[in-house]
């Protein structure tokens, strides 16, 4: 059914308005399929409704219509329509509505969410329902449900992410909503004054909501990085005296152990299938002299292998999430720092090509097909977030000039969205903004913070 | 359900008919190219006899029914 009305929405959309049917010929030949790049679905979002025989659950009814809007607003793949050109009126229960006005001109609707909220002792509830405007079928539900949560604006936040990934279920185009992931980070906030080299790693939802400390190390802690499941936060600890990688649950804040691998290493880079970490060692050597090299370490059998073996600083290692048999990473062994693709058995070495300047902070994209990063480009001043198609070697810029540094990208699970750091505003924050680089969006705002690093999904 | 272990397919192409009143010909569907993998082409087969009917064609069309031919990329 999921399946179905996925698909009858993509027909509706993209058969009818690709080529028009020839009105002289007999019998008109449409040619599409999925993913064509069709433009997003045209969604109704009208404000869900308190129902008011209860006392209070306003604060939490307005929490609730924020948070759907701004997911949805943010999806990449749905069009909430502006609220300016709906019908007058309240719309929690299927008699209020009158499919005629929602898909008139102006409101031009092919979906519509709406539903009743309400107050039930600690509990707050939803009743809500999508419906396809469009479909000639006497039942235009693709679904309805109830949910009920915790009566805090937490909590509630909490539904509304559901609610809008339910939605995103439907209407995505078969990937998932990102409205329960989270993003880890790096952050002054806590840093005493007489202090200036401390950073603790924080936590906060993908929406800049719930920030939270996740180290309590009172030294430098930094470059987290997801592990597969979610389960561990890789990252980079001074707490011992010098640079090791540490694990630490972002859910209880437990630390677990992991073995000192020799020397500092920093930067943990977990491969996609949970069973590697790619990081940075100083513990190699290069024709007798020491030099930052990538390793691989395997977790599940302890095995630790070098990757790299070349003059010059090799940082930043990346997994191809697609495969897990790639990695790319950041060396200045031709002078200025450039990214790299290499086996992640060794071999098959190349450079993505960019015409000079400094390229660094790769982030490899889900599907595989794309790498992000930060590039200097010659005659610029600024470094500005790029993404580079793999297959055709193609570059497209997506911040701008004028826009500060640009650094650090890091990927949705759904490829569609981006985080990075940038100094725009004065002060390095993190932002997020789709993967063509609209929807700038300015997530963190107290002390500075940097190098986010964007969960996988979340299991449900 | 496509296999969990299919991680990427060829795209399958599904070729059939919308009639005027926006029923698709259950017997005009069929696969033009399968992918190969018989759970996936099964699914996109699947997928077209559940979106019957769509809505119907429109006036201005003065033909019978529509071919379509619609492919199916597979995204895990």
């Amino acid at each position: 059914m999921k399946h179905a009305s996925r698909f009858a929405a993509c027909l509706i959309l993209l058969g009818w308005m690709t080529p028009a049917p020839r009105l002289e010929s007999k019998q008109a030949d449409i040619v599409t399929g999925t993913r064509t790049g069709a433009e997003s679905v045209r969604l109704a979002v009208p404000l869900f409704m308190l129902d008011l025989t209860g006392a209070g659950g306003q604060e939490l009814t307005g929490a609730f219509n924020e948070t759907l809007w701004d997911d949805l607003d943010f999806s990449g793949v749905v069009l909430p329509i502006s609220r300016s050109f709906y019908p007058l009126g309240r719309f929690g229960r299927p008699a209020d509505v009158d499919v005629s006005a929602w898909t008139a001109p102006g409101v031009d609707a092919q979906f519509l969410t709406f539903g009743g909220a309400f107050l039930n002792g600690n509990s707050f509830v939803i009743e809500a329902y999508l419906w396809d405007l469009r479909t000639r079928i006497e039942d235009r539900e693709t679904f309805s449900l109830r949910m009920t949560t915790e009566a805090t604006e937490a909590a509630v936040r909490l539904m509304a992410h559901k609610y809008a990934d339910r939605i995103i279920d439907d209407l995505g185009g078969g990937r998932r909503g990102i409205f329960q992931t989270k993003i880890a980070f790096e952050s002054t906030r806590t840093t005493p004054a007489d202090k200036l080299r401390v950073k603790e790693i924080f936590v906060m939802d993908y929406d800049g909501h719930n920030q939270y400390q996740l180290t309590t190390d009172a030294d430098l802690a930094v470059t987290p990085n997801w592990s597969a499941d979610n389960s561990q936060i890789g990252y980079t600890s001074y707490a011992a005296g010098t640079a090791q990688l540490a694990l630490i649950s972002p859910v209880d804040r437990r630390g677990f152990p992991f073995p000192n691998l020799g020397q500092t290493n920093t930067m943990p880079s977990w491969s996609s299938d949970g069973t590697r970490i790619a990081y940075v060692s100083s513990k190699a050597e290069v024709r007798g002299v020491p030099d930052q090299e990538i390793f691989v370490y395997n977790t599940a059998t302890g095995t630790d292998r070098r990757l790299t073996n070349s003059r010059g600083v090799d940082v930043s290692p990346v997994w191809n999430p697609a495969t897990n048999n790639q990695i790319a990473f950041v060396s200045d062994r031709f002078g200025t720092p450039q990214i790299f693709i290499i086996d992640a058995e060794g071999g098959n070495l190349r450079r993505i090509e960019t015409s000079g300047g400094e390229a660094v902070s790769p982030a490899w994209s889900p599907d595989g097909q794309t790498i992000a990063f930060s590039w200097l480009r010659p005659g610029s001043v600024n470094r500005n977030i790029y993404i580079y198609d793999v297959a055709s070697r193609g570059i497209a810029q997506l911040t701008q000039e004028g826009s500060g540094d640009n650094d650090f990208p890091t990927w949705s699970p759904d490829g569609r969205h981006l985080a990075f750091e940038s100094n725009r505003g004065g002060s390095s924050q993190i932002y997020s903004m789709l993967a063509d680089g609209s929807k700038v969006r300015q997530l963190t705002q107290a002390g500075t913070n940097h190098n986010p690093s964007w969960s996988n999904y979340v299991e449900r | 359900m496509v296999d969990t272990s299919v991680t990427r397919a060829p795209r399958v192409y599904v070729r059939f008919d919308i009639l005027r009143n926006g029923a698709i010909d259950p017997n005009s569907i069929r696969l033009e190219r399968p992918s190969g993998i018989t759970s996936l082409d099964n699914s996109a087969r699947r997928a077209v006899f559940a979106a019957s009917p769509l809505p119907p064609l429109p006036d201005a069309y003065r033909g019978s029914r529509v071919s379509v031919q619609f492919w199916f990329e597979y995204t895990r």
